[in-house]
């Protein structure tokens, strides 16, 4: 199976960039949840400072998405880690606005700018 | 006679790409030498086709293909590519460009691509004109309850609606995102019958439990019917689901500060946010989302007369 058909997961120092490689509109394929879950295991092995979540190729995603990083924030909230989004899209943007989420996690404009972020 | 503007910082590569073409066929040709000045040269002597490099002052190739697939969706961009460039070529592609053809195999392969892109381009002005002149059009799916199927239906109506031009890109991707959501909602709440409730509990035991119905009766026998009407001035999308319904107004408000970290209610709000009217039968198992035609897009068809030009290769 392929593990990392939504998320991309790479480790950097005490940082973990989460990638998405396509639009988790919402629940339409079960994968994703069985990728959550894998994510959180390594959240959990890894305990990183913070998480990146890096939207570059993604325009758009639904309330799947917004659910996923729900669950992810309060993992990390458990172990004292930061959220932090970034490359989100103009209707991404919306779209956290909309659920207030934008007021939880910080959006960074590039995946530089919120690694500098969570680093200071 | 065919138009081609080549964009290319180096007079050598214009040349070469200009020749290429000329040996092979009957194109007038026009010549840039970076994107910003491709720009004005498209605004004068509008091309049939852009053939382009990638690395180039001013505006490189990159961004000349977002504007032109922002400001003229009808002109087809090749691009040029050489090594080095292959990460930017990509993006370019993603962004719209038809095609690429590699710099060292110019000679051996840039007549036919330019021909394929231009036959291809020939039948999407075509097709644009056609939908230009259509009226209505009526969509009935009826989908078992597979969730796989979710993302293709809703791609194919937001194509529909802005083959309509119902919806320009940026409304395009949120209608897709309302219409996912309600046939989502139909899928889970609806027809399998698992609550918002039990993944606010724990979430792994709500899909568990989500698989589980799927194969079993009664609810893997139910399917989601979608209706689309389509007009010129809207766009009318009837998802229904074999469920016994829900209360709509029973979900908390998702913005209320209160809920933030409640799993429920944000599917019905992006519905809301996103089209122009949502509201659902008195069952509660089926919602009408509309889409109403808000200003005049992007023109479909660009003007055919054009000003003389003069070449500057």
């Amino acid at each position: 199976m392929n593990a990392d058909r939504f998320f991309r997961i790479e480790q950097e120092g005490d940082v973990l960039l989460v990638g998405l490689q396509r639009p988790v509109g919402s629940l339409a394929d079960a994968q994703i949840h069985d990728e959550v879950e894998i994510l959180l295991q390594k959240v959990d092995a890894a305990q990183p400072a913070a998480v990146v979540v890096d939207f570059r190729h993604v325009s758009y995603f639904g309330s799947m998405m917004l659910e996923a990083l729900r669950v992810l924030w309060n993992r990390l909230e458990a172990h004292g880690a930061k959220l932090v989004l970034c490359n989100v899209s103009d209707v991404g943007r919306e779209i956290l606005e909309l659920a207030k989420f934008d007021t939880l996690w910080p959006i960074y404009p590039s995946r530089a700018a919120a690694l500098a972020a969570v680093r200071k | 006679m065919t138009r081609v503007l080549i964009v290319d910082d180096s007079a050598t590569d214009r040349r070469i790409a200009g020749g290429l073409l000329e040996r092979h066929g009957e194109f007038e040709l026009v010549f840039a030498v970076d994107g910003r000045d491709a720009l004005e040269q498209v605004e004068l002597h509008l091309p049939d086709l852009v053939l382009t490099d990638l690395q180039m002052p001013e505006m490189d190739g990159l961004e000349l293909v977002q504007a032109i697939k922002r400001d003229y969706p009808l002109i087809p961009v090749i691009l040029m590519t050489a090594k080095g460039s292959e990460d930017v070529a990509v993006q370019a592609l993603q962004q719209g460009a038809a095609s690429y053809v590699p710099k060292r195999l110019l000679a051996r392969d840039l007549a036919e691509i330019v021909e394929r892109v231009l036959s291809a381009a020939s039948e999407e002005r075509g097709h644009t004109r056609l939908m230009n002149r259509l009226r209505r059009n009526v969509y009935t799916f009826v989908l078992e309850n597979d969730v796989t199927l979710v993302h293709s239906v809703v791609h194919y109506l937001q194509d529909a609606m802005a083959r309509m031009r119902l919806c320009t890109e940026t409304e395009k991707l949120r209608v897709g995102v309302a219409l996912e959501e309600a046939i989502v909602n139909a899928y889970y709440h609806g027809n399998l019958e698992v609550s918002s409730s039990l993944r606010e509990e724990d979430h792994q035991a709500y899909y568990d439990l989500a698989r589980r119905r799927a194969q079993e009766d009664p609810y893997r026998a139910r399917s989601i019917t979608v209706e689309a009407q389509l007009t010129q001035s809207e766009g009318v999308c009837v998802i229904r689901d074999e469920g016994p319904g829900f209360d709509p107004s029973s979900l908390p408000d998702p913005c209320d500060p209160e809920n933030l970290e409640r799993p429920c209610g944000r599917g019905l709000l992006l519905m809301r946010t996103f089209m122009d009217e949502v509201r659902y039968n008195d069952r509660g198992n089926e919602v009408t989302l509309i889409k109403r035609k808000a200003v005049e897009l992007v023109p479909a068809e660009r003007p055919v007369e054009d000003p003389p030009h003069e070449a500057t290769p």
